[in-house]
């Protein structure tokens, strides 16, 4: 026989009663049926669990540990199930929030917080890394994908959690019809004739990394043309006349991502999450979910996946191959 | 329904395998048995342990509440039957 929990409550019950004929009283038993379960109990248990004397039952020195054991398991079971029910019964959660800024990690917030958390989710897009710091600082985010470029290093708040999601490309848009198009990839020096629409300028140093990257490639570039945002660029660029940054996530009208040779520009991309948040608890669940969404977009973007094929060595660690 | 040790382990291996397949081979019993002797510990507890998706099973918060006490219960067991037996 195994022993199982209407066992413990018998030897409870036992000992509680400290007599046989007084717990086969209690549990509603005939005596002589209790003593023979007691008896099976404690063959199962390998050892005597009471002493029988002319006045009653007393636990033996093996027998009060295994008491204080079953006493232990009968609580946990009581917690289980009135925990339990509190859970089920309780007012509906307050929502998940989580924000980011535009690309493939921000998308995957939702569906991940909706796996991980049990509360509905909103979402909270913004260009503004500063903006969505304060919110998580303040409490008004639970978790937000931030992004900073080669030499501005974000500073956070020592209270938010944070972890590297991954260092992504920024590719060129040409139109699709232009002979640029083409080709596998481009140096960002031959790039230099063109004219260039940028998104509006955010505060997480993409502009002034851009320029760097132009400087650093032998020119200056010429911007013209400033969109409210990174997909805003797309009809400027299908219309042929100027180039734009490509979010690599993303598969925008008449344009072609192009990779850039030696990749001069690129994003580190960061969760960050408070410590009193559902993510907190279940980070690297959280952060896998991530991954998997970011993955399978990855699959279905060919420039990014062919770029992901040959610079494997950049691919994050939590990126599935 | 007097609560039994095999629902505890019902719970907790449904809780471990990744997805229902799993938990079945495991138990050792049909698939849908186990969506029945699940349904059932449900019923007791009033509510949904697992939110039931396309193949897998995911605990719900109350779920990974019963989940984690039944493994400190299991464990209790185990040294309970550890001891002194032969």
């Amino acid at each position: 026989m195994n022993i199982d929990l209407r066992h413990l409550q018998i030897l409870v019950a036992v000992a509680d009663a400290g007599s046989i004929r007084g717990a086969a009283t209690r549990l509603r038993l005939a005596q002589p049926s209790l003593t023979r379960q007691l008896h099976r109990i404690e063959t199962a248990l390998g050892g005597a669990v009471f002493d029988r004397t002319p006045h009653g039952v007393v636990p033996t020195a093996t027998g009060t540990k295994t008491l204080d054991q079953a006493r232990r398991v009968l609580a946990d079971l009581d917690r289980m199930w009135t925990g339990a029910a509190e859970i089920l019964h309780q007012l509906p959660s307050r929502p998940a929030r989580v924000g980011g800024v535009v690309g493939a990690f921000t998308d995957a917030l939702v569906p991940a917080s909706e796996a991980v958390g049990d509360a509905p989710v909103t979402s909270h897009g913004d260009p503004m890394v500063s903006r969505l710091v304060d919110q998580l600082a303040a409490g008004q985010l639970d978790a937000a994908v931030l992004h900073e470029f080669p030499g501005f290093t974000l500073r956070l708040p020592p209270s938010l959690g944070t972890r590297h999601l991954i260092t992504e490309p920024i590719f060129v848009g040409v139109a699709e019809e232009h002979p640029l198009a083409q080709r596998s990839e481009l140096d960002l020096a031959e790039l230099a004739p063109r004219t260039w629409a940028l998104p509006r300028d955010d505060d997480g140093g993409l502009h002034a990394s851009f320029h760097r990257a132009c400087a650093d490639a032998g020119f200056t570039a010429r911007v013209r043309h400033w969109t409210t945002d990174s997909a805003a660029v797309a009809p400027l660029v299908a219309a042929g006349a100027v180039c734009g940054l490509y979010p690599t996530t993303y598969v925008l009208p008449g344009m072609r991502a192009m990779p850039l040779a030696g990749a001069p520009l690129r994003r580190r991309v960061l969760l960050a999450w408070r410590r009193d948040s559902f993510v907190h608890d279940r980070t690297e669940e959280f952060v896998a979910h991530l991954y998997r969404s970011y993955a399978a977009i990855v699959r279905h973007r060919p420039a990014y996946r062919d770029w992901w094929a040959a610079h494997a060595t950049h691919a994050s660690p939590g990126l599935p191959s | 329904m007097n609560l039994e040790l095999g629902h505890l382990r019902l719970v907790v291996t449904v809780a471990d395998a990744e997805d229902l397949r799993t938990a079945a081979h495991r138990l050792q019993i049909s698939q849908q048995c186990l969506l029945e002797r699940l349904g059932r510990i449900e019923a007791a507890f009033g509510g949904a342990l697992f939110a039931h998706g396309d193949g897998y099973l995911a605990p719900t918060a109350a779920g990974r509440y019963v989940v984690d006490c039944a493994r400190g219960i299991l464990d209790t067991l185990h040294d309970m039957g550890a001891h002194g037996t032969p």
